[in-house]
């Protein structure tokens, strides 16, 4: 059966619409599908650096407690209480370090 | 127990391996490992690398020199073995005639597989081959007419089909690959399932290295192509994002898409539908200019789709809408700056990208004066480069890496083939990289899927690289893709970690070693581990789909390298012992 001219212009035209929305909403799906792994590597990633600092830390802690250990103070000694058995005297840290503070400023 | 088995020369073999033998293999068995026997088997200088029976008179041969290898070095137990039927619990370890095992090569062999029960076959870097002291011991320096060390990549099985590798060492873990008649290495290895790279040296290669030798040409098989009937080949859609521009080139004044078209057209292919996505600055007649072209030539099967897209220009954009309106079941994204070469291009390409495990594909691009400008990307610093980018067209590259299809961290968008399917799958090119390192991430993307990606060199086309953009790549662009790869980009599998942005595969290496930890030089297993979720919609073959013990050795390979092992203390003592070898 033919169809009238204007009507097949009209179809193609429905037709041709259609396949541009199509186009419209795959590209659309691409790109989401895209923002989804994005973030999901994007979170992994953010993942590891997280596991990294922790290990990082872990080290640092071990560290310190080695040394801690070879000074003999337990790991939560605060260390105000370490410093002065190291010869630090038994002011403050503060207030020592003002004291040099004050006694570095120029005589007028 | 340890039993040399050879098919070579009995006296030879006395001369290469009776020296050390003893003293590697009692190390090696000296702990309580579940590996309790280790069979080196030596082979001879052979291209096709298959074993078979020897015959009565080598046996015979074999059997004096076994006898006399006993006399020497009584390190043979047990009645011979005349078949490569083997165990559980025995560690298989094929070695070129001639070759020297380093001290510790076995041992170390011998606890990467025991920390991997899983593990199938694994390979190792080698040292120098003329560079021996005096003593005897290694020395990484390289002098003495030495070619330095053999820092080999990480294992990349579609490069095992072009040309064997993997040195001169391969170590097995026989799962009844028991055989009456013929045992081909090539293939076993190509099979392997789980793979370790360990980037030290395990020996010092033959001094007459025969064909094993990966450098010499002939041993670049090449595999020809596979013959398919055209009418088994699918539509292929080739897009070519453009903005119409024109440049001058050694040849005079070109419309480059038109170039592009043209060469296209010429391609020994049957069906082409070609995509070409107009950006904003086009000229006004290009459409009929394009279509003229495509109607005034005489081959069949090739046709064109105009596609518009009047947005601000974003690389990643185009590409995805001109992939949305094609119908090909594979896709190749080609620049309008770039002239086919060779006009089978496309078959190399399709051949690897209709692989279920394989993702992006890249083909070899050169300049117009014939240096290279791409032949895959590795990541050196964090930094993705081009790699052996300004070569001369006809060098070899590090032990032959230019002329063998393998497996790379990623491939150029200028030229990049992957099926549609795998495409959608990831999401396709990422608008938030608008102009650099979208091809990148679209590689990592589908890596992160379990497909890897592949450059192949004997597909080639010339690009004209950066004539119809700004080149320049940003600090935000390297952010960005930090943001989602950063942990990948600073690994590259295929890359080995004794080299680095400063020291690259050029000759003369220097003698410090590179790597800043002794951590860095762990055993890198195959599959690779992937970053980020694998869903169940991961569409790859049981062949190359991790299985979950895998996973977990994999996750806990990676682990281990924040945590140095029992293995990597192992061969951090090895490498203190080494002169000149300190990790800095």
């Amino acid at each position: 059966m033919i169809q009238p001219a204007d009507r097949r212009d009209a179809d193609g035209d429905e037709l041709s619409r259609l396949r541009r929305r199509v186009a419209e909403l795959e590209e659309q799906h691409l790109n989401a599908t895209d923002a989804v792994i994005g973030a999901e590597a994007a979170a992994a990633q953010a993942r590891r650096d997280i596991e990294d600092i922790f290990h990082q830390l872990h080290v640092r802690e071990e560290e310190l407690k080695e040394l801690k250990g070879l000074l003999g103070f337990e790991l939560d000694t605060p260390l105000e209480e370490i410093v002065p058995a190291l010869g630090g005297g038994s002011r403050p840290l503060g207030r020592s370090a003002r004291r040099r503070s004050v006694r570095s400023k120029p005589r007028r | 127990m340890l039993t040399i088995r050879s098919w070579t020369d009995p006296p030879a073999l006395v001369r290469s391996l009776a020296r050390r033998l003893r003293r590697v293999g009692h190390r090696a068995l000296a702990g309580d490992e579940s590996i309790t026997h280790i069979q080196v088997v030596v082979l001879p200088p052979k291209a096709d690398l298959k074993v078979s029976p020897p015959s009565e008179a080598t046996r015979a041969s074999i059997d004096r020199a076994r006898a006399e290898l006993l006399s020497v070095e009584v390190t043979t137990h047990g009645p011979p073995i005349d078949r490569l039927t083997i165990d559980t619990g025995v560690l298989c370890v094929f070695v070129l005639d001639g070759a020297e095992l380093e001290p510790e090569a076995l041992s170390t062999l011998v606890n990467v597989f025991d920390e991997n029960p899983d593990l199938e076959m694994a390979y190792g870097d080698a040292a120098a081959r003329a560079a021996v002291d005096s003593d005897g011991e290694f020395d990484l320096d390289g002098d003495g007419g030495s070619d330095g060390p053999w820092l080999l990549p990480g294992f990349s099985p579609d490069r095992l089909a072009d040309q064997f590798y993997l040195g001169h060492l391969v170590a097995l873990r026989p799962h009844g690959f028991a055989s009456d008649d013929q045992f081909d290495l090539r293939l076993t290895a190509a099979a392997a399932r789980t793979v370790a790279h360990v980037p030290v040296p395990l020996y010092r290669p033959a001094p007459d290295v025969g064909t094993w030798e990966p450098e010499r040409c002939e041993q670049y098989e090449q595999w020809p192509l596979p013959a398919v009937p055209d009418a088994d080949l699918p539509l292929l859609s080739v897009v070519i994002p453009t903005n119409g521009s024109s440049r001058v080139l050694d040849r005079g004044p070109v419309r480059l898409v038109e170039q592009a078209l043209c060469s296209v057209l010429t391609s020994r292919y049957p069906r082409i539908e070609i995509v070409v996505v107009v950006t904003p600055g086009s000229p006004d007649n290009l459409a009929g200019r394009l279509h003229a072209i495509v109607a005034g030539q005489p081959a069949t099967g090739r046709t064109l789709m105009l596609v518009n897209d009047d947005r601000p220009f974003n690389f990643s954009n185009a590409c995805n809408r001109g992939a949305v309106h094609s119908t090909g079941e594979l896709l190749v994204f080609l620049n309008d700056d770039t002239e086919v070469i060779d006009v089978d291009w496309l078959r190399y390409l399709v051949h690897h990208a209709r692989k279920p495990e394989v993702g992006a594909v890249g083909a070899r691009l050169l300049y117009e004066d014939g240096r290279v400008q791409h032949s895959g990307i590795w990541s050196r610093g964090g930094h993705p480069t081009h790699r052996y980018e300004g070569w001369p067209g006809d060098a070899a590259g590090y032990r032959g890496a230019l002329r063998a299809a393998q497996n790379c961290l990623a491939v150029t968008g200028a030229c990049l083939a992957v099926e549609r399917s795998k495409f959608d799958l990831v999401g396709g090119y990422s608008p938030v990289f608008p102009n650099s390192y979208n091809d990148v991430d679209l590689c990592l993307k589908l890596w992160d899927r379990g497909y890897r990606t592949v450059v192949e060199p004997r597909a080639e086309l010339h690009h004209f690289e950066a004539s119809t953009r700004d080149p320049s790549i940003t600090d935000d662009d390297l952010a960005a893709l930090h943001d989602r790869w950063r942990w990948r980009l600073n690994h590259d599998p295929f890359d080995n970690p004794n080299h680095t942005a400063e020291r690259s595969e050029e000759w003369p290496l220097p003698a410090e070693p590179s790597h800043s930890a002794a951590d860095d030089l762990q055993p890198r297993f195959w599959p690779l581990d992937p970053i980020g979720h694998v869903g169940p919609d991961r569409r790859v073959s049981s062949r190359s789909r991790p299985s979950k013990a895998a996973a977990t050795r994999c996750l806990a390979a990676a682990d281990t390298e924040r945590r140095p092992s029992a293995t990597s203390a192992r061969i951090s003592s090895w490498i203190r012992r080494k002169p000149g070898r300190r990790p800095t």
